[in-house]
């Protein structure tokens, strides 16, 4: 703050005309004040708006910032702060055309105008109180326009092109491990490490983290245990690294991870163990999510862990609470994981006739378990498994399969069209399904089921209802995961062409994670619940909010 | 149990296979001798059984599903187990007395989406498009109909009789005509023996074609069927439907391979279907799922 009151000595002419309504502000009492901040913003940004298209948002969103700051003290503080807030952005020369302009507009236009800006500002704000104190309000990259009602959050994680969302980013980290830590530590250099990205990203997907396996999150910085638990370390290292993969493996190492943190956590002496507790496992939550972007079922494992801490009551003793959300996590990992398996496998196993061609992809743990399930029914079956590089998940599954003695060819999806003919259904495994009936799973499902389709072959997939998540989206752009770049370069008889990718310009490696399969190329979803459409995940979305 | 299913059907011919089931059903439950709770249902089971036994058609089925989740869909604490059975009976009443209705709530619903001037096609010989047809006629909408004869059994002969006796000018086609007359109809109404899970139809065998066909002349394919139709199939393709609906029961009973014999139904994909009318209401095929859920669950 300091530094920005300094600066403000510079707009003398804003000050006057601002001074005169803060006056009449004053008089008129403190929500007037908060009006007037509104108006004087809005202003602003028409002007920037007009001048600079792109600067006017990254102001707005400062401004929003001071806004979610508690509430001033003096009115006279906070407008020298709202006129400083341009300042850093725009050139101080824009500032005296905005001045000038002005005047030029009559009071009682300009103040109808203010109206009906505030109103939709208003409504805005209401939508974004919910952010609450801790993280500052991300920019809405799509919604320039202010006079939309309700501005939707983008993720952090898919803004990466945005300088200002990364400092920000950067902030909140910083804001978390403080606030994790207590006051009196004075911690200046340690913080939850922020990765850098690696390499050029192809501008299509330049939204979205890139990293380098060579680069862990730990390596320059070493993390003291006050700020992150080891276990949660281990963990965040285990997933950059790739050595657990697999949506159920990284929720399961999850929630063991949690329980070892509840395990060790002990509540400081004037805190309530609900509330602190969730504030504690923030700054871990963003710690993993650095080391690689969480996915839809840990999205849900967490917020499942957040409602049961909150919903401890207070006068629990603490080894009462720490034993009932050991409970929780345990039953959670049954049910929805284990016992859900069980249930889908029961349930595909119908499906499984003798004779069948099956064609799997990659390796997801649930398929494999309902293949070997079925074999031990006693099941005629064989198996197609289809490989794709860089992860080459393939072999894993084929190593399973080929253990409990099931037949098993294995081809490369580039010979898919060539082995279609001969399967009789394909099964495949789901990283989670999104509202609108995508599937959203490993690279490459998507053409699986699509030229499955074109043989008229039924595509079969099946998923726990844990993935279900609420988000919508019909293409793999906007919201994706890109992998280390350097993973694609192959080396055979000792040459390897693409070593020095970096150095050519108009060179671009690019190595997605996941895409997103349109409804109509699935014939039918598996879950625990039962044997569904695609089309009626929002139904069961709806039965699980009731249920709760 | 089985003479009384028979002694129903002949006695009221235009009632749906599925009720004389559960009318049936519930004369078993009247008569039923069990004493506790868990043999009444086993026993209730069991009936069914024998009953997909003589008249194995998806809609006996279903029907007997439902019957059975809705009568034990109810609070049974009370101590006596004979104030169980009359709770039972009651709701079994309550339920029959629905469904004899639904018939006539489908017809209400569809006959406003016939034309004055529609030419209309439709499939062998079903109930519920009579019933829609007679409420269309009723309402002095002139129309014609084509019916396919629907071999094995000629059934559509026998509908095209009913059509006559309305009034209602009617044409007897080939089943092999089906593509031939396409361009000339306006719309295609059949009924169901099952609506699955996908929201796809089950019926007579023949539909699957006419519904190719329509969807190939763009023309919108209407399925007309009651609530206790539906069943929790889900079948991927025309092999996977299970081989005790497809063919007749005694067919089932006597014949060793049933790679000779015809079977009587088919499954039409959702994907051909544009809307199916229900006593629930109008809904679209993604929407029978939802509906199941609420059924069932």
């Amino acid at each position: 703050m300091g530094e920005r009151l300094t600066t403000s000595t510079l707009l003398v002419t804003e000050e006057d005309e601002k001074k005169h309504e803060i006056i009449r502000a004053k008089g008129e009492g403190k929500e007037l004040t908060k009006e007037e901040k509104q108006r004087l913003r809005k202003e602003k940004k028409q002007h920037k708006k007009n001048k600079k298209d792109d600067r006017g948002p990254p102001e707005k969103e400062k401004e929003k910032e001071k806004a979610s700051v508690p509430a001033p003290s003096k009115p006279a503080t906070q407008s020298p702060a709202h006129k400083a807030a341009p300042v850093p952005v725009n050139a101080s020369a824009s500032e005296s055309p905005v001045a000038a302009e002005k005047p030029a507009k009559s009071k009682a236009e300009l103040r109808a105008e203010r109206r009906a800006r505030q109103d939709s500002e208003r409504a805005s704000k209401q939508g974004k109180k919910e952010g609450g104190q801790q993280s500052t309000s991300s920019k809405p990259k799509a919604t320039p326009n202010e006079l939309q009602p309700v501005v939707k959050r983008l993720p952090d994680h898919v803004q990466v092109d945005d300088p200002v969302a990364l400092k920000k980013l950067a902030k909140k980290l910083e804001r978390q491990q403080k606030s994790g830590q207590g006051c009196s530590l004075n911690i200046t250099g340690v913080k939850v490490p922020l990765r850098s990205d690696y390499g050029y990203k192809v501008s299509l997907f330049s939204h979205l983290h890139q990293y380098s396996r060579k680069n862990p999150p730990t390596q320059q910085i070493s993390i003291p245990v006050t700020v992150i638990h080891p276990s949660i370390v281990r963990l965040g290292l285990q997933y950059s690294q790739g050595i657990i993969a697999g949506s159920n493996a990284r929720s399961v190492a999850l929630l063991h991870a949690f329980k070892q943190v509840i395990q060790d956590y002990s509540t400081p002496p004037n805190e309530e163990l609900s509330r602190d507790l969730v504030n504690k496992l923030s700054p871990y939550i963003s710690f993993l999510s650095q080391c690689r972007p969480l996915s839809a079922s840990m999205g849900n494992a967490i917020k499942y862990i957040k409602k049961e801490i909150s919903n401890i009551p207070s006068q629990c003793k603490e080894e009462e609470a720490k034993r009932i959300l050991q409970e929780c996590i345990d039953s959670y990992i049954n049910e929805k994981i284990i016992l859900a398996s069980e249930a889908i496998s029961k349930y595909a196993i119908e499906k499984i006739s003798d004779g069948d061609v099956i064609l799997v992809y990659g390796c997801s743990s649930l398929v494999n378990h309902i293949l070997c399930e079925a074999f031990e029914k006693q099941r005629k079956f064989r198996v197609i498994v289809v490989d794709s590089r860089p992860r080459l998940e393939g072999r894993e599954a084929l190593r399973r399969l080929v253990k409990k003695g099931i037949r098993c060819t294995y081809v490369l999806i580039s010979a898919l069209s060539y082995i279609l003919p001969e399967v009789s259904k394909v099964f495949l495994g789901a990283h989670a399904l999104l509202a609108n009936g995508y599937v959203m799973s490993r690279v490459g499902t998507s053409q699986i089921a699509l030229v499955a389709k074109a043989y008229n072959v039924p595509v079969l997939v099946c998923c726990e209802t844990y993935k279900f998540c609420e988000r919508v989206q019909t293409d793999s752009f906007v919201s994706n995961e890109l992998d280390d770049p350097d993973d694609l370069i192959v080396t055979r008889n000792g040459k390897t062409h693409l070593e020095n990718w970096q150095t050519v310009k108009s060179l671009g490696l690019l190595n997605l994670v996941y895409d997103v399969t349109p409804p109509d190329f699935v014939d039918l979803v598996i879950t625990d619940l039962g044997m569904i459409p695609c089309t009626s995940v929002p139904v069961v979305l709806r039965v699980k909010n009731v249920d709760q | 149990l089985d003479p009384t299913l028979k002694s129903q059907i002949r006695e009221d011919p235009d009632v749906a296979s599925a009720v004389a089931a559960i009318r049936s059903l519930l004369e078993f439950l009247k008569r039923d001798q069990s004493e506790t709770i868990l043999g009444l249902r086993e026993n209730m089971t069991k009936a069914i059984q024998r009953l997909e036994e003589t008249d194995s058609s998806v809609a006996v089925s279903s029907g007997g599903e439902l019957f059975l989740r809705f009568i034990s869909l109810t609070s049974l604490e009370h101590p006596d187990l004979s104030q169980c059975k009359n709770v039972m009976i009651e709701r079994g009443e309550l339920f029959l007395k629905k469904i004899s209705l639904s018939r006539g709530k489908v017809g209400k619903l569809c006959h406003t989406f016939i034309k004055d001037g529609a030419k209309i096609l439709t499939h062998s010989s079903s109930r519920v498009v009579l019933k829609v047809l007679e409420n269309a006629a009723a309402d002095n909408k002139r129309f014609t109909v084509y019916v396919t004869e629907s071999q094995p059994d000629s059934a559509g002969k026998l509908m095209a009789q009913k059509l006559h006796n309305l009034n209602i000018p009617v044409t007897v086609v080939l089943d092999a005509a089906v593509g031939y007359i396409m361009e000339k109809v306006d719309l295609v109404i059949v009924g169901a023996e099952g609506v699955v899970e996908s929201g796809g139809v089950i019926n007579k065998i023949g539909t699957y074609q006419m519904a190719v066909c329509s969807k190939a002349h763009n023309k919108p394919f209407y399925v007309v069927a009651e609530s206790f139709k539906f069943v929790r199939l889900y079948p991927l393709n025309q092999q996977d439907v299970p081989d005790r609906f497809k063919y007749k029961a005694d067919i089932l009973k006597t014949v060793k391979d049933l790679n000779q014999e015809h079977p009587m139904i088919d499954y039409t994909p959702p994907s051909l279907i544009t809307l199916l009318f229900t006593d629930l209401g109008v809904l679209t095929p993604s929407a029978v799922s939802d509906e199941l859920i609420k059924l069932y669950l």
